[in-house]
């Protein structure tokens, strides 16, 4: 529903102006106390259970959530036996290696610090098919992450989607030497700062169903848009995507919270609402999240920055640092007062002389790091 | 009849002008003769003349119609006779050498050509011209003169002078014959007065014996008849154009009736007082002109829906020539469908709705189209940044039967083409309408009226999704009079909506989902002057709705969409009404009506059931079949109608009206603006009638001679059944839609308080409204209850609203207006905390409307230059400078949050935040 705004830019721009959208920030709301936020998901693939356990924070504030520590967290099969999670700190509590017995349902207990307990509804978990592909298609202005599903069994129409993407790129130029206290050395393999790998989780809500089609298949929906000017197609690209089924209960709960909390600012929005999941007080306080699980199906791609069409190609951003304006040398004479934090490029070679210097540059020039990866490389790539 | 009568003569008179040529010199020796008449009609006159002198008179019997001549002469001839008796009268004579002696009107005739015609200078001698230079201006001047000095006896002369009698007639303009629906028809003492209704008509009961009757209207001259009231009969009245209005720049046409007459909360606007205004989108665009006034409330600019007094946007009978408007917005409601140059006025009920109105619970906004121009062809249009307008009128056969003809469209697709934006030459936005209408006076008892109206939106993002719209209706009205005091009104309707999304993005998903909901309507109404106390309005009306509410197709063969079709719905609403206008003193009048209505809920249809408690999806228990034509509720009450008028003195009065209305069709939309995709959804088993109850107070007074007025105006209003959502509620496609809906109960309450000054180089008004407006949701069942059954903000309860509108006259040919509107935000829902869940920032909301967005405030002004005032010249024409939002004011649209990449984020969106300069070009010719 976002697309409703386009109509009025349009418009307005067509009248030389445009409509305008800025930040806002709200005066006087004042906060509710203590609202407490419970995120449960049991992941029968992994026979493992996750529960976060936060709380609500104001409205303007820049910190952290505050996280409930040293709650009792229970997982309870009807009228069956209790798992107690044990607590990882940071307000997680886990359990792992639970068969967890797919035709039975489960609810949570939550005791918190405090004394305030909260129970869920039951909840079934549900079965999910394998992921049929993950695809992508080159857009005008970078390419989009696509997931292709279908369950014949029809155990549920109802989908949800997570997914982590990683990438690897390169610092801009190599550095092949190292300062170590006055004298320059060759790095060693393991020593390398060129190849740097990030990663990124998904933070949207990203669900679908097929209850309107013939046969439930979930066909080409979009998951994300990678700008082919991002650094995440500099090199080489990848995405695991996670795929559960939800219940109807699940679906709608999920669906409502991206229209209250993503899909805002159109024209002919609707209002939103407040939205209460599945997970209740003793006291009748209002208890947010959701307590879901099932099957976790997933499927990891890759991306070649190679793969790209010759149009998303010519869009890359040109490289942070060139020859002509961030190589400097730097003559044996001055190695000695060179500090450490220097780093150097490629050894001057004068013939018959041998080494008489090296080129050096900027730190952003020559080490992925600064550019917010790390240099480990990732068990699967 | 008239004419061709005319037409006639003049042919005969050309014919006998061509013969006079070829024989030259003038018939200089009249007999002389003797006469003696004492006010004789002109007709006795001619025939003793003719038999005196033998000479033959030509003339049109209506150029003397009623005018009566007195002359005692001995031995004249016929020259000094007639020369004598057309003394201080607009006939002229002309003789010719065949003893022909021709009476004409206004103009004298030659009967030879100056013998310098040809050019040939052999003759110096050259019969005044002068009689030619009477401009169509100065002869309407001198006509005017002479209708409103003259005396008109009506009836059958007697000398009982005891009693009432009825006088009626039609009131047009003089230019183009149209009826002018509204003028004010009045005697000052004692003081009487009517309003002409929609076809111009009006009837007077005044006592027998001599009056002053004035007439007024807006942007027409105020003119008065001489007249002597023997007994019933008819008086047509013509009223001139006020050209240039430079001193009666009439902003409202009830400047007698809004203190004396006995309605109250009703606004009129006529399309010239809206076309001073300044405009948004370079045309005058009538819905926000209604805006302007004050207890009318919109949501947001842009949008279209009208709140009026608390009620909302479907709340509202919209009435396009009696044909109802379901979505009266072009692009989103930038633009109202009404197209201005057709326009002949619109009407606005706040309160003291007549019985003859019903089926909406708020307000009636009744548009009426102009019927085109009886006597001559003419068109007129505009050229705006954004659209363009061509209307065609005329007669098909002149003083008889008109046309009128409107088209408008955008021309956005082409300018879109043109853009270098790879998004934007993508998208298609457009829409054009149509309308047509058909005056046809078959004789003086009998008019037949024809009016249609075609619209269609449809834009395409680059998204590939489609939305469209169409709105059609016409209407076909007979009007019959018995007499003079007895009219009826046959009308004969349709109306059609329909709207339509389709998407073809992924061939797998590509789908088409149609919404439709057509009426059709016949009725019948009376309208009966019983004497000069009593006007008896009274009639029957039904209205069959058929309504598909959502037809889900695949498109495509690739499509793996199920069809879905949801059931039609059927229903009958009928009325039947009576009314009655009751001039108890002059001091006291009282209107009092009552409706009655029923309304059926019809089959065939499947229709589920519940348990006693909460309707819920999961609670269905089984499923009743319908057939065809079999009723599934019946609902029917009675609507009472109330207004008392009561003058304290001459220039002030008190009102009070009372009205009930039902509502049996309302719109189902939770979003904030009106939007393309909004469905209907007819009164069934689950879903009741609206019903609305209102009272409203007021005090008008004139002060200054009439220019100045000053009302102030309290309404309570009471709402029953009204519809709003649950949180989270599925409109689209869903087989049960009383899952998702709640009954609410509302309330809403509010003052209007508004200085008009209506006369003079500067007029204008200033106007403030309080008003609230609250809904609640109560139940037993918490899902159906919102905010915990406490009384919540309605989305467009907005307290206080003032509005200024001012229009300066520089010069007869530049005008400037201002339009500044202050107003109280609307109220939203607003975030209260935030927190994370699925791996982002989300929000906690408040109750529902528990915040409101930042005041409102906007400055518009315009200057409207128009062209020489020759009077006789091709094309007129005239420009229109217009700035919108002339301090750029960043008015909130709307405030959201959103989670971004985890974070959550506060906007405010503008739609207009910066002034928007436009520059409009009309013509007419």
């Amino acid at each position: 529903m976002r697309s409703f705004l386009k109509p009025i830019l349009f418009y307005t721009s067509l009248l030389g102006v445009v409509g305008c959208i800025e930040p806002f920030v709200p005066d006087n709301i004042s906060q509710p106390e203590g609202i407490i936020v419970i995120d449960g998901f049991v992941n029968t693939t992994a026979q493992t259970a996750s529960v976060a356990i936060s709380h609500a924070n104001a409205l303007t504030s820049s910190s952290e959530v505050e996280r409930e520590l040293g709650a009792s967290v229970i997982i309870e099969k009807e009228n069956s036996t209790q798992y107690t999670l044990a607590e990882k700190g940071n307000g997680i509590y886990q359990l792992e290696g639970i068969n967890f017995d797919k035709v039975s349902r489960y609810r949570l207990l939550v005791t918190t610090s405090n004394g305030s307990s909260y129970f869920s509804d039951y909840i079934e978990l549900t079965a999910t098919p394998p992921i049929d592909s993950v695809t992508w298609r080159a857009k005008e202005e970078g390419i989009e992450i696509l997931v292709n599903t279908h369950d014949q069994n029809e155990n549920s129409k109802y989908f949800r989607w997570t997914y982590e993407e990683t990438w690897e790129y390169n610092a801009p130029f190599f550095s092949s030497y190292k300062m170590v206290n006055g004298e320059a050395f060759e790095r060693a393999q393991d020593d390398r700062i060129y190849n740097c790998w990030d990663s990124h989780k998904s933070t949207g809500i990203l669900v679908a169903n097929s209850i309107r089609l013939s046969s439930n298949i979930i066909s080409d929906f979009p998951l994300t848009f990678v700008s082919a000017s991002s650094i995440k197609l500099n090199n080489r690209y990848s995405i695991l995507v996670q795929q559960q089924t939800l219940t109807k209960e699940a679906y709608e709960f999920w669906s409502q919270l991206e229209k209250t909390s993503e899909d805002l600012g159109g024209l002919f929005d609707s209002q939103p609402y407040q939205l209460l999941g599945n997970i209740h007080s003793e006291s009748n306080a209002d208890v947010l999240g959701y307590f879901s699980g099932g099957l976790v199906s997933e499927e990891r791609i890759f991306i070649d920055y190679q793969e790209l069409t010759y149009s998303l190609l010519a869009l890359r951003p040109r490289p942070i640092c060139n020859e002509q304006e961030n190589i400097d040398s730097l003559y044996l004479a001055d190695l000695p007062t060179t500090p450490n934090s220097v780093l150097l490029k490629d050894p001057i070679y004068q013939r018959g002389v041998g080494i008489i210097g090296y080129t050096w540059a900027e730190s952003i020039c020559l080490d992925c790091r600064l550019r917010g990866g790390t240099l480990q490389r990732p068990d699967f790539w | 009849m008239c004419a061709m009568v005319r037409f006639f003569k003049v042919s005969v008179l050309s014919t006998l002008l061509v013969l006079s040529w070829t024989l030259p010199g003038w018939a200089q020796s009249p007999s002389s003769v003797s006469v003696s008449y004492d006010s004789l009609d002109v007709d006795l006159i001619v025939s003793d003349l003719e038999q005196k002198t033998g000479y033959r008179f030509y003339y049109n019997p209506s150029d003397v119609d009623s005018i009566k001549l007195s002359l005692q002469a001995q031995d004249k001839d016929i020259s000094f006779i007639l020369s004598q008796l057309f003394t201080g009268t607009e006939l002229h004579y002309a003789l010719d050498a065949h003893t022909n002696v021709f009476i004409t009107k206004g103009r004298e005739i030659m009967t030879d050509l100056p013998q310098d015609f040809f050019g040939q200078g052999q003759e110096t001698k050259v019969v005044t011209v002068q009689a030619f230079d009477f401009s169509d201006y100065e002869k309407r001047e001198k006509q005017k003169k002479l209708v409103e000095s003259r005396l008109y006896k009506i009836g059958p002369k007697t000398n009982d002078l005891q009693g009432k009698s009825t006088l009626a007639g039609i009131v047009r303009d003089a230019t183009t014959g149209e009826p002018v629906v509204g003028a004010a028809v009045y005697v000052a003492d004692p003081l009487i007065g009517v309003a002409t209704d929609q076809f111009g008509f009006y009837s007077i009961t005044l006592p027998r014996g001599r009056h002053e009757l004035r007439i007024k209207s807006v942007a027409m001259k105020a003119t008065q008849r001489q007249i002597m009231l023997y007994g019933d009969g008819k008086l047509e009245i013509e009223l001139e154009q006020d050209v240039t209005p430079l001193k009666e720049v009439v902003i409202n046409s009830e400047r007698d009736v809004r203190v004396t007459g006995v309605q109250m909360g009703v606004e009129r606007l006529d399309i010239k007082t809206m076309k001073n205004m300044p405009l948004a989108l370079g045309e005058t665009d009538i819905m926000k002109v209604v805006l302007t006034l004050p207890g009318v409330q919109t949501v947001g600019e842009g949008t279209v829906g009208l709140n009026i007094r608390g009620g909302a946007t479907n709340q509202n009978l919209i009435l396009f020539n009696d044909a109802v408007v379901y979505n009266p917005s072009h692009l989103f409601g930038f633009f109202s469908t009404f197209n201005p140059d057709v326009l002949k006025s619109v009407e606005l009920y706040k309160s003291g709705i007549t019985a003859d109105y019903g089926g909406r619970l708020s307000a009636v906004l009744d548009v009426t189209s102009r019927e085109g121009n009886l006597k001559k062809f003419s068109a007129s249009g505009g050229i705006s940044p954004i659209t363009g307008r061509i209307t065609v009128e005329g007669p098909i056969i002149k003083d008889r039967t008109s046309f009128l003809l409107g088209v408008r469209s955008t021309y956005s697709n082409w300018i879109m083409r043109q853009l270098n934006d790879d998004q934007l030459s993508k998208s298609k936005a457009s829409f054009y309408d149509f309308n047509l209408n058909i005056s046809h006076k078959v004789n003086d008892k009998n008019n037949v009226y024809l009016s249609g109206y075609m619209s269609q939106d449809k834009f395409k993002l680059a998204e590939d999704t489609t939305f469209s719209y169409t709105d059609r209706n016409g209407s076909i009205k007979w009007k019959h009079i018995f007499n003079n005091k007895l009219y009826s009104v046959v009308t004969a309707g349709f109306s059609m909506y329909g709207s339509s999304i389709e998407t073809n993005a992924n061939p797998v998903n590509a789908f088409t989902l149609d919404f439709k909901i057509q009426q059709i309507n016949g009725k019948v109404d009376f309208n009966y002057y019983l004497n000069a106390k009593h006007t008896v309005t009274a009639g029957l009306n039904t209205v069959r709705y058929k309504l598909a509410p959502g037809n889900f197709q695949p498109s495509g063969s690739a499509s793996l969409i199920v069809p879905d079709v949801l059931q039609q719905e059927q229903g009958q609403e009928s009325a039947v009404y009576i009314g009655d206008n009751f001039e108890v003193s002059p001091k006291l009048s009282i209107y009092a009506g009552i409706r009655y209505s029923f309304y059926q809920s019809l089959g065939p249809q499947d229709v589920y059931t519940y348990p006693d408690g909460p309707k819920e999806e999961s609670l269905i228990q089984d499923t009743v079949s319908y057939g065809k034509g079999k009723a599934i509720a019946n609902y029917h009450g009675a609507e009472p109608r109330f207004s008392v008028r009561y003058s304290v003195s001459d220039n002030t009065s008190l009102k009070f009206s009372y009205n009930r209305m039902r509502q049996y069709i309302q719109m189902l939309s939770n979003t904030t603006a009106i939007t393309p995709t909004d469905i209907w959804k007819l009164t069934d088993r689950y879903i009741r009638p609206q019903v609305g109850d209102q009272i409203s107070l007021g005090f008008y007074k004139t002060m200054r001679n009439s220019t100045i007025d000053v009302s102030v105006e309290g309404y309570y209003k009471m709402m029953e059944n009204t519809v709003d959502f649950k949180n989270g509620a599925t409109i689209l496609l869903n087989h049960h839609i009383e899952t998702d809906i709640v009954n609410t109960k509302g309330k809403a309450y509010g003052a209007e308080f508004m200085i008009k000054k209506s006369a003079g180089k500067l007029n204008g008004w200033i106007s403030y409204t309080y008003s609230r407006t609250f809904l609640q949701a109560k139940s037993v069942n918490a899902t159906e209850t919102v905010n915990k059954g406490e009384y919540y903000p309605s989305s467009y309860d907005k307290p206080h609203a003032v509005n200024f509108i001012g229009n300066y006259k520089l010069s007869r040919r530049f005008n400037f207006s201002i339009n500044m509107t202050y107003s109280t935000g609307r109220p939203i829902t607003l975030p209260l905390a935030k927190y994370d869940l699925g791996g982002s920032s989300r929000l906690y909301y408040s109750d529902r409307n528990q915040f409101r967005i930042p005041d409102y405030f906007r400055t518009d002004i315009s200057i409207n230059v128009e062209g020489n005032h020759k009077i006789r010249k091709l094309a007129h024409s005239s420009w229109t400078f217009a700035v919108y939002n002339l301090t750029g004011r960043q008015n909130a649209y709307s405030i959201f949050f959103r989670s971004e990449n985890g974070q959550v984020n506060g906007y405010k969106l503008s739609i207009f935040a910066q002034p928007i300069p436009t520059i409009t070009y009309n013509f007419r010719f």
